[in-house]
């Protein structure tokens, strides 16, 4: 049992959903990075999207742990992609000169699900009809997401 | 403000020294992204010592430049071991650690003022300065 | 006894100060409004008055309560405040440096002559009375000094903010996609601020694409070039891409020589094509209305417009 526990991991579909809401230690990154490979292993899951919206601060530790829960995965078949770095936390992660190569990063959920339904249909099989035009073709006015 | 000094010994210190230095920044009136900078200078020094060193601390203290500014600047200090190559340390990507090697070179460019001594005898001393 | 070798105020300069002071505010007044420094569209007779006499009376009172000999005394608190205050409201409304210093400095030839009256025949008092009250009056116009150009400092830097914000425009051209055209010299500071607009309005937009349109930038430095790549770098970040237009010849010439990366940065001659790409990376087409409707009449309706159709009928 680590402080990793308090992270839940959802699986929606053939997604594994990740939403950090801690301030992490150390040993809570290591710890939600194997239980994630663990999660991804026992489902048979696709995608990790992993949210860091509300996270306020990413060092190079945690950026580490981004880029190498990507790479596993990668090698376990999974699409990793991370959502929500805010614009400061953004900045600092350049500066600091942590660009998260090999990672994936959306603005939302939103698009987050989108560009994994893109890749293999994220929710699996039941996507409906309607979804299947999604991305093949837009109006020219608003948008029509989740409409 | 009152300066403050928290001790670094074990990794949930480092959570510690991050939040207390975002908390100091907050009160000083930086801006959210100085906030973060420092805070995440502040984690990645302060792991160092934990990491390198096994134990030290940081003193955070208000500052005064001269052309009237506020700001606030961490005194990262261990008496472990040291740096034998600082200049090899320094560069972005060098670690003896298996780390990203980017925690000193990184808050260089996260702070105004960056200053760093470190022998065998008396270990590590980091200072950094960030202006509002 | 008081010693004679200390800064000090004797109580006689005191009592001058508080019986004769409408004999001083009024020579001081007049000095004032006859002197070339007097511009009456800045501040009224009537405001002058005031200010004069509240300083008069701060004075006295601040010497009646400690010896005069120490200006950082606690007793002068009140005085030192308002004189900040006034230095801010003169900084404010746009007095010269040396006006603002003039006032203060020019109550010494109001109040010397008063002291000569009154000390005549004892010249060894009154010489050192004048000095310690000339001393007094430097310390206070230093005050007005520092805080006139404190206060300055800070408007400076206020409007250099509004302009900052100005210049750098952050446009919503279509459903996620942002420009921001970059006009005219960027220093670092500039940079940064557009910077971070262009982040946030990302974020507060949901745009997933952005245009940084170089057109109006007229020379390309290090700095430059490195602020638009750590711009389009924390974009990535975030999940937004964004697109380079505008790269006249020239500035790419100058890149190149620099020894900058550009080929992880998506370039576009015209801010035109940039949209048209832009539009593409979200899953849009442009198209002439001739080919919409060729698509209509071979029964490729979207979805979107069934629906609308379905609605409408029903
Ligand atoms: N306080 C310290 N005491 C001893 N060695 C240190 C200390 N801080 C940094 N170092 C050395 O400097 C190197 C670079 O540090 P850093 O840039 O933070 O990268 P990383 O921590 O990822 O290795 C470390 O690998 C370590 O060898
Ligand atoms: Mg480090």
């Amino acid at each position: 049992m680590n402080g990793s526990q308090r992270i839940p991991i959802l699986k929606v579909g053939r997604v594994l959903v990740v939403p950090v809401q801690v301030d992490m230690d150390d040993q809570t990154v290591i710890g939600l990075q194997e239980r994630i490979l663990s999660e991804l292993e026992r489902t048979g899951a696709r995608g990790v999207l992993i949210d860091i919206s509300l996270l306020e601060m990413v060092d190079s530790f945690i950026g580490r742990m981004l880029s190498d829960i990507a790479a596993m995965a990668r090698i376990m078949d999974a699409r990793t992609v991370v959502v929500g770095i805010q614009p400061a936390v953004a900045i600092t992660l350049v500066e600091l000169g942590l660009e998260l190569r090999g990672v994936d990063t959306v603005l939302n959920v939103d698009e987050g699900i989108k560009l994994l339904r893109a890749e293999f249909g994220a929710y699996g099989a039941d996507d409906d009809e309607d979804d299947e035009f999604q991305g093949e073709w837009h109006s020219f006015g608003e948008s029509r997401h989740h409409a | 403000m009152e300066s403050r000094a928290i001790t670094l010994e074990s990794e949930h210190d480092i959570v510690v020294a991050r939040g207390e230095v975002r908390a100091m920044a907050v009160a000083l009136g930086f801006r959210l992204i100085d906030q973060t900078r420092l805070a995440t200078v502040a984690s990645e020094l302060a792991r160092n010592i934990v990491k390198y060193a096994g134990r030290g601390q940081v003193i955070a203290q208000p500052a005064r430049h001269a052309d009237g500014r506020e700001g606030l600047r961490l005194i990262f200090e261990d008496s472990g071991g040291g740096i034998p190559n600082i200049e090899a340390a320094m560069r972005d990507g060098f670690s003896t650690g298996r780390g990203l090697g980017q925690g000193l070179p990184g808050s260089r460019r996260l702070a105004h003022e960056f200053e760093i001594e470190s022998s065998a005898e008396r270990g590590t001393r980091v200072t950094v300065v960030r202006w509002i | 006894m008081p010693s004679s070798t200390k800064t000090q105020i004797s109580g006689r300069v005191v009592e001058l100060l508080s019986a004769r002071r409408d004999e001083i505010l009024n020579i001081w007044i007049k000095e004032r409004l006859e002197s070339e420094d007097f511009r009456d569209e800045l501040i009224s007779k009537h405001e002058l008055r005031q200010q004069s006499q509240q300083i008069v009376e701060m004075l006295a009172r601040a010497l009646q309560e400690s010896d005069g000999s120490d200006f950082d005394h606690p007793s002068f608190d009140e005085l030192r405040g308002f004189l900040n205050e006034i230095s801010r409201q003169r900084a404010v409304k746009g007095y010269t440096p040396s006006e603002n210093a003039t006032y203060i400095l020019s109550l010494r030839n109001v109040v010397l002559p008063i002291l000569a009256e009154d000390f005549e025949g004892d010249t060894v008092t009154l010489v050192r009375e004048m000095d310690h009250f000339t001393r007094l009056l430097d310390r206070m116009g230093l005050v007005m000094v520092e805080n006139f150009i404190r206060s300055r400092e800070e408007i400076i830097r206020q409007q250099r903010a509004d302009m900052l914000e100005l210049s750098t425009p952050v446009i919503k051209v279509w459903d996620k996609i942002l420009t921001l055209p970059i006009i005219g010299t960027l220093d670092s500071r500039r940079a940064q601020m557009m910077t971070e607009a262009l982040l946030q309005r990302i974020v507060d937009t949901g745009s997933t694409v952005a245009i940084l349109d170089i057109t109006g930038v007229r020379t390309m430095d290090t700095l430059v070039a490195n602020h638009l790549i750590k711009t389009v770098t924390a974009a990535r970040l975030m999940g937004a891409r964004c697109i380079l237009t505008g790269v006249s010849p020239s500035i790419a010439q100058t890149m190149v020589q620099l020894g900058i990366d550009l080929t992880e940065i998506t370039t576009r001659a015209q801010m035109s094509d940039g949209i048209r790409l832009a539009l593409e990376m979200i899953g849009r087409k442009v198209v002439s209305a001739a080919a919409l409707s060729h698509l209509r009449a071979n029964g490729a309706t979207p979805p979107a417009q069934k629906t609308e159709q379905t609605k409408s009928e029903s």
